[in-house]
């Protein structure tokens, strides 16, 4: 493990330096983890909910952490189930169909301020969103955050094949989508 | 002529337009920037001669650290690379079109989100204390034991009712036929219409006694089925 980490694992054990260390690791990866449930949830405050969730449980549960695993392995495992979480709760709230959730999606994509059809990131962003929730994962977690499928396999508890499958089958679905689209 | 004059007509003969332009500078500088530029410069100045003493060799290296050194970072630099020039040849052999998106995050985020992000725990709420009303909870006691009570009425009923059936089967059949036939001979007849029983021939003609043939012979006709009973006696 990484050696910082293990250094704030140890601070986090200490009552004196608990929140010091809590606070650190905050800092640490919050960029990286609200990126990737924004990738996911696209709108900013519900981005923002989840996030906060997630750093809940990750105080709750970091004194019970294994170590069995890098800290961001665990922080993103944690972040990728409050996320499936949320879009399971948003798709029993709502009254459309799975046929729909999609452009459910791509409206909040063309709802963001910076939105920009003629712009090729932009339909990328549309593409991912035309993708099921694990297929979107895996790309956005192999793409965006440049996860190895070793470590990506203990995020989302699969087998490292079909995480390869998973994300070619990923890229040529949004590759078709944005040149014929 | 002074040098500025000098300098003036030399414009004019070469662009007389640049030569009426206002020379005053355009660019800003902040307030107060030329005042402190000094004290800036010799703090700085001090700083650097502190470094300068400090350049004396305290500290010690290893043998051949420098000699191995670049190799050392080399080697790391290409491992922290893999990770992304693997992820790069796996796309440029399955989507290609791809790599060629810029990755940068284009969504938008409040101005200083991270700058100021803070987990909020949710409260603790104190746990709901649920008074409840005594009389309401007798009343309750009460109807559970008239209830108990049917039911265990009803339920000793049937158990009675079931026990009292079985004892007279039970009696019954320690009876023998011979008994069962007496009890049955000694129950009254006096559902019975018929004038009497002919039980032998004496007892049946002596209600007879007295009567004369023709009457008797208007009597039988009178009731056939005593005829009949009459004839077969005699």
């Amino acid at each position: 493990m990484n050696i910082d980490d293990k250094e704030l694992l140890q601070q986090f054990k200490e009552p004196a330096k608990k929140e010091i260390a809590y606070t650190a690791i905050i800092k640490k990866y919050q960029e990286k983890l609200y990126w990737h449930i924004r990738r996911m949830v696209i709108e900013h405050e519900d981005a923002n909910d989840v996030l906060q969730n997630m750093f809940i449980k990750v105080w709750k549960g970091l004194e019970n952490f294994r170590e069995d695993s890098q800290l961001y392995t665990w922080l993103y495992r944690i972040a990728t189930n409050e996320c499936l979480t949320f879009l399971e709760q948003q798709k029993r709230k709502s009254t459309v169909s799975m046929s729909d959730e999609e452009t459910g999606l791509s409206n909040k994509v063309k709802a963001d301020t910076n939105f920009d059809a003629n712009r090729l990131e932009w339909k990328l962003q549309l593409a991912i969103q035309h993708l099921p929730e694990k297929q979107r994962l895996v790309f956005n977690l192999r793409y965006y955050d440049e996860m190895p499928y070793e470590e990506m396999s203990r995020v989302l508890d699969t087998s490292e094949g079909a995480l390869k499958a998973s994300y070619h089958h990923a890229a040529k679905k949004i590759e078709d989508f944005i040149l014929n689209r | 002529m002074n040098k500025k004059d000098t300098i003036l007509l030399e414009l004019q003969e070469i662009s007389p337009a640049v030569a009426n332009l206002n020379k005053g500078d355009v660019y800003t500088v902040p307030f107060g920037y030329f005042e402190r530029l000094p004290t800036e410069i010799l703090a700085i100045t001090k700083a650097e001669n502190l470094f300068e003493g400090a350049k004396e060799r305290l500290f010690t290296t290893p043998n051949g650290y420098f000699n191995d050194l670049a190799d050392n970072i080399l080697l790391k630099v290409k491992q922290s690379n893999n990770s992304s020039s693997d992820i790069f040849d796996e796309l440029e052999s399955v989507a290609p079109l791809l790599n060629s998106i810029d990755k940068k995050n284009y969504y938008a985020i409040p101005a200083g989100y991270f700058q100021n992000l803070a987990i909020q725990f949710p409260e603790k709420q104190a746990a709901k204390v649920i008074a409840f009303n005594k009389w309401k909870k007798w009343t309750n006691y009460v109807a559970a034991a008239v209830f108990a009570g049917v039911l265990a009425m009803g339920a000793i009923k049937f158990i009675d009712s079931n026990s009292s059936k079985s004892s007279f089967e039970i009696e019954l059949s320690k009876s023998s036929d011979e008994e069962i036939k007496q009890i049955l001979d000694n129950q009254s007849s006096t559902n019975y219409t018929f004038v009497g029983t002919v039980s032998d021939e004496q007892d049946g003609l002596s209600i007879f006694e007295g009567t004369s043939e023709e009457e008797l012979q208007q009597f039988l006709k009178e009731q056939p089925e005593m005829a009949e009973k009459t004839n077969k006696d005699i």
